[in-house]
């Protein structure tokens, strides 16, 4: 098994958490599911028959823990608004804080970021795979089993609507002509 | 000064230099609770000693042998419906694979590693007054062994209150015989208060894998018709019970959404159709309406959860009254008479409709009078109950 898991990790780890990470959008949270993630790719490595690549199985994997863990939170979230007597304050807090890699980015990153959560779920894992994963068209459809044309749409409807916000956004307007970081 | 406007490319780029986050925990330590974890969940798999495993593999081939033994004595060989199905294993028609022939036609191979020795499938009303005995029937929540579906299973009982059905089959039935894991309710004392379930469990009952789906499960328990539509908690008598991540709860109002259903095979032999609520979906995330629901059946679905309808195949659905549906196939698509495949598929739309309150379904342009237990030359209504179990 460590030897298994010596080769993903130095091969896949950084990518998989980077996606983790801008799926939940919570450190603490990504760090606990890439151990799940590893979990379930360990358990089942040995029946992994090779009819997808080994890179676009993992993230298929990483991508159903990550909406696991999105519709459990959503759920408690739900439930502790209607019907508990603890309130966390934690479970109904709206924002998770921005990463300190993020904090040091200029104010259009993070307007992006913020942006991204608005975001259909479909659209956020296309868009994390496509450019921040810099996955394929092809891998895109292979991770979230959709066909080519799928992933095209959903990334065409995506960028218009982050750019229908952005827009909508003020003050960026002078970083934006520097085109610093 | 001018507002900038951004552009498609703008965002491209800007998307493509979000930073990279950094895992904090090295590589030796995630390794070590990676590890932790994979030994916690293993042990924790091993709920049968090992003798037993030979034991229970005779106890299967007995129980499959007792079902049909007598029942080919007494019908000449002709299946009851409901009751365990054999899958005919050499068979080549046996795989739920979808290809699309030349002249456009869907059809359907079957997968001899996929079809399923023991299938659970739901029962007609009609069925349970056709006998000289009274019959009824209930249905209780189960857990997958992954903790990853709550699946329910329908028992045919004597008629009873509600509650003591629950209650019986929660002593009566062995989940492990089905490659089921006993349910958190076997733990608890059942009762009820003015239309209100009570559930009492002694403090610590509940284990933390068994909570994400404990309110899919208990509302598959006691609402999967609208019987109840309230459940309280109590620890030994005092009100609320602490689950380990929810805190302390009174008590949550029920539902069972109307949803798309998958087939999920255990792993033992037995296979049971369940819907996405069954998989911890909310109601929010599921299809607004049959039409839709019936869309998202080709395609597997996470947890196990494969389709039972064939890609490709474009049902029309017409809304015929407040309760009632037309469900008619395309020209291209023939059902098979003697295909379990094609009953369960037609089992999975049932429940489907009858999920989004549509009792009655009419079945046009199958190819086929009856398949199953079903005429399908006349509308189907009362489907009860889902993945019966019957006792040998």
């Amino acid at each position: 098994m460590k030897e298994t898991f010596d080769r993903l990790y130095d091969e896949y780890h950084h990518a998989l958490f980077q996606f983790l990470f801008y799926m939940v959008r919570n450190r603490e949270s990504a760090e606990d599911l890439v151990q799940e993630v590893y979990i379930r790719v360990l358990n089942a490595y040995k029946s992994f028959e090779g009819k997808s690549s080994e890179k676009t199985w993992l993230y298929s994997i990483a991508r159903h823990v990550a909406i696991d863990w999105l519709r459990k939170q959503s759920r408690r979230n739900k439930r502790f608004l209607i019907f508990d007597i603890k309130e966390s304050e934690s479970l109904l807090k709206d924002q998770d804080p921005l990463p300190d890699e993020l904090l040091a980015k200029k104010e259009s990153y993070k307007d992006l970021y913020k942006m991204l959560k608005r975001c259909t779920l479909d659209q956020q894992q296309v868009l994390v795979l496509r450019y921040i994963q810099s996955l394929s068209i092809s891998e895109t459809a292979q991770v979230l089993s959709w066909t080519e044309s799928k992933v095209k749409t959903t990334q065409h409807r995506a960028i218009k609507e982050l750019r229908k916000w952005l827009d909508q956004q003020p003050g960026l307007e002078e970083e934006l002509k520097d085109g610093t970081n | 000064m001018e507002p900038i406007k951004w552009n498609d490319e703008k965002i491209e780029q800007h998307l493509k230099s979000l930073p990279p986050i950094k895992d904090r925990q090295s590589k030796q330590e995630l390794y070590l609770k990676v590890e932790a974890k994979v030994e916690y969940k293993n042990n924790k798999g091993k709920r049968l000693p090992t003798w037993s495993l030979p034991a229970l593999a005779t106890a299967c081939a007995l129980v499959i042998f007792g079902v049909f033994a007598p029942e080919l004595v007494k019908n000449g060989g002709t299946k009851e419906q409901n009751k365990v199905v054999q899958h005919e294993a050499k068979k080549e028609s046996n795989e739920m694979n979808t290809t699309m022939t030349t002249d456009g036609e869907v059809s359907l191979k079957f997968d001899n590693k996929t079809a399923p020795v023991s299938y659970h499938g739901p029962i007609q009303e009609s069925s349970l007054q056709s006998t000289e005995t009274e019959r009824d029937w209930v249905t209780v929540g189960y857990l997958d062994e992954q903790a990853q579906l709550a699946i329910p299973v329908s028992f045919i009982t004597k008629p009873n209150q509600y509650l003591d059905k629950v209650n019986e089959q929660l002593q009566k039935f062995k989940p492990a015989s089905a490659g089921l894991m006993e349910s958190p309710l076997q733990r608890a004392k059942i009762t009820e208060e003015e239309e209100t379930v009570i559930i009492d469990w002694p403090a610590g009952s509940i284990y933390e894998a068994e909570e994400p789906l404990l309110k899919n499960l208990i509302a598959l328990t006691f609402s999967n018709e609208n019987q109840k539509y309230k459940v309280e908690f109590r620890t030994e008598g005092k009100t609320g019970y602490e689950f380990p991540n929810y805190g302390l709860v009174k008590g949550w109002n029920l539902e069972v959404p109307g949803a798309p259903h998958f087939r999920y095979d255990a792993p033992t032999t037995d296979t049971f159709i369940v819907s996405l609520f069954s998989a911890g979906q909310e109601a929010d995330d599921m299809p607004a309406d049959l039409d839709d629901a019936l869309e998202v059946m080709d395609e597997e679905q996470e947890r196990g959860l494969k389709p039972l309808l064939p890609k490709n195949l474009e049902l029309e659905v017409k809304i015929t009254g407040k309760h009632s549906v037309e469900i008619t196939f395309p020209d291209s698509f023939k059902l098979q008479p003697d295909n379990q495949e094609h009953q369960m598929m037609i089992d999975a739309i049932l429940l489907t409709a009858k999920s989004y309150d549509y009792d009655t379904v009419k079945f046009n342009n199958t190819g086929l009078e009856a398949i199953g237990p079903y005429q399908l030359n006349k509308p189907i209504e009362g489907i009860k109950g889902q993945n019966v179990y019957h006792y040998q």
